[in-house]
């Protein structure tokens, strides 16, 4: 094994471990999430409210849901929040939502945040629980 | 060569009652004197272009299909191999082939949390303009100058149509589509001005009309009377033509008598497709025009037709064709694939699913081979008008099951005069705009002094 090669994996080891002690906060999900699940596209767009706890609301085919969550180590949990009325997609030109507590998601929606920056997460449907991934959505330049 | 002495202009257009029919490229449209022609007084016509989209991206830019070359072959350079990709039927012109792999598509991309999932209803609007389309269920729509436009205020003025705009789905939903895009982003490829969408039409007879129809005479019998009666647009240019083939050489006679039966034998198509659909039988697509034909593959035989004889008459010199329609649930029983077109598009990296969205794609690719196919069985001058051209196909999203826009699949077939070589696959660096490509077919086309184009970051050399 070279010296060179012998550094890299002492470095990315480091890195790594790194990554996984280095603790985190609702700050680091808060934004623009573009989230993939079962073929398409779903907006999630997460404010962080204190260092354990957040807002988020979940957008498809100009539907809202309004959801809060609680962090705990990596992971954060959502779940839908009745105590907020959608906004409505109407007002930015789409069809209007219905309100929020129409659709609360039947089980809560787990968020983890990976070392690459990305999340990933679990989802109930009513075809059933899938996984999802999701990225930052990129500005445009 | 039979040269007769007689000069013809190359705008020459036989006329009749209700009838312009625009002649061919013809030898008798050489300059009579060698001097004259190596000093081209005679301006040669610019490169015709031909600008095809196909929506839902291609098989062969998912994970499954690029790690099995399903759309762009292995190699780059000549020496690439298209057995297998999707693109094996135009294995025949693989001299006349560009595929340019590996671009993206960045303007086509969300940008705000509301557009994200909306790229159907957006992505038409980006093909050709390579611009940001405003999120609005208005009126107030903002694109970009499409490729076909930009190129058609510079070549088009001087024919009868500065441009056609063709299309085989319907793309009359006016209105707000979904995501709060309005549907013109989805009906049209081609953008005149950042706020004007051009309307494209989906029925041959409109587009017949406006190749050959002339000027109305004002006269309904006239005007209307000739299709009801069945009647041909040659009958009202029967003279004028008989007159001028008793002035052309052997070669040349031959050439406009087979470019008049082209014309007859597509009104022939037209009338038999109308008569067929005037019986009032349900149709396998209702509401479609009564000269569309319900096959897929027919219907865009026959506007392909119509497009390459306005090409070879030089009544057009620019041509945007949207093959389909995001969403489109068609099935293409000619792919051997029973499934419809957009669950098909969302693969889920299925292996069996990516191929059989790959067999779709290459049954659209063997329909682009039909045209090529046209357009190289016509001879001008010493090449061909393939030769002549530039036919550019492809797709403005990559992986459909992602609804991205990414590796998106394209390629350009032709000439263009002979300033690009073809024959070649070049594949551009991770992150390069399909812009930056386009700023490359604009030189091509001989548009030097464009620099920059929609969102490019500079420009992608054909040559």
């Amino acid at each position: 094994m070279s010296i060179r090669f012998a550094v890299a994996v002492l470095t990315t080891s480091w890195m790594a471990t790194l990554a996984a002690q280095t603790p985190v906060t609702t700050a680091d999900f808060a934004g623009t999430w573009n989230i993939e699940f079962m073929s398409h596209q779903i907006a999630l767009v997460i404010d962080a409210k204190d260092a354990t706890h957040v807002t988020a609301t979940m957008m498809m085919m100009g539907r809202d849901l309004a959801l809060k969550g609680e962090l705990k180590d990596r992971t954060l949990t959502l779940v839908g929040d009745r105590s907020v009325e959608s906004s409505t997609a109407a007002a930015e030109g789409g069809p209007a939502a219905p309100p929020a507590h129409d659709a609360p998601p039947p089980k809560p929606i787990v968020v983890t945040l990976q070392d690459d920056g990305t999340i990933s997460g679990e989802m109930m449907t009513t075809r059933g629980p899938g996984t999802w991934t999701g990225e930052r959505l990129k500005k445009r330049k | 060569m039979f040269v007769t002495g007689m000069h013809l202009s190359r705008r020459t257009v036989l006329r009749g009652l209700g009838a312009a029919v625009a002649v061919p490229w013809l030898e008798a449209m050489r300059p009579a004197d060698v001097a004259a022609r190596t000093t081209l007084t005679t301006a040669p016509i610019p490169p015709r272009l031909v600008c095809i989209e196909m929506v839902h991206g291609a098989a062969g830019s998912s994970v499954v299909g690029r790690r099995e070359h399903l759309w762009a072959p292995a190699a780059t350079g000549r020496d690439f191999d298209l057995t297998p990709t999707s693109l094996r039927a135009l294995e025949p012109f693989r001299d006349a082939l560009t595929i340019v792999s590996g671009a993206d598509v960045p303007s086509a991309d969300p940008t705000e949390a509301r557009e994200i999932g909306g790229d159907h209803f957006r992505s038409s609007a980006t093909f050709l303009t390579q611009s940001y389309p405003t999120r609005t269920a208005g009126a107030a729509v903002h694109a970009g100058v499409s490729l076909d436009q930009l190129y058609a205020q510079r070549v088009g003025q001087s024919t009868p149509l500065p441009s056609m705009q063709l299309c085989i789905e319907p793309t009359d939903q006016a209105g707000g589509c979904e995501y709060g895009y309005s549907c013109v982003y989805s009906d049209t490829i081609s953008w005149a001005s950042p706020t004007r969408p051009l309307p494209m039409t989906r029925d041959p007879r409109t587009v017949f009309d406006q190749i050959y129809s002339g000027t109305p005479t004002g006269d309904p019998r006239v005007d209307r009377g000739r299709r009801a009666e069945d009647l041909s647009v040659l009958d009202g240019v029967r003279e004028a033509a008989g007159r001028l083939l008793r002035r052309l050489g052997a070669s040349d006679r031959a050439r406009l008598v087979d470019y008049l039966d082209t014309v007859r034998e597509i009104e022939r198509r037209l009338q038999a497709v109308e008569a067929r659909h005037a019986d009032g039988e349900p149709r396998e697509l209702p509401g479609a025009p009564a000269a569309a034909p319900d096959g897929y593959g027919d219907h865009v035989a026959l506007m392909a037709d119509l497009f390459v004889q306005a090409l070879r008459s030089d009544t057009t010199r620019v041509v945007a064709f949207k093959m389909s329609r995001d969403g489109s649930n068609r099935v293409f029983p000619e792919s051997g694939v029973s499934a419809p077109f957009h669950p098909l598009s969302h693969h889920g990296e299925r292996p069996e699913r990516v191929r059989a969205l790959a067999a779709v794609n290459a049954y659209h690719v063997r329909l682009l081979a039909d045209i090529l196919t046209k357009m190289q069985a016509i001879q001008e001058g010493e090449g061909t008008l393939l030769d002549a051209s530039l036919v550019l196909y492809g797709s403005p999203m990559g992986n459909p099951n992602q609804h991205n826009h990414k590796y998106v699949p394209f390629l350009l077939a032709g000439h263009a005069n002979g300033t690009v070589a073809g024959g070649r696959h070049l594949a551009v660096a991770p992150g390069t705009p399909l812009s930056d490509v386009f700023v490359g077919v604009l030189h091509a086309l001989g548009v030097d002094d464009v620099t920059a184009f929609g969102d490019s970051e500079g420009a992608f050399p054909l040559s």
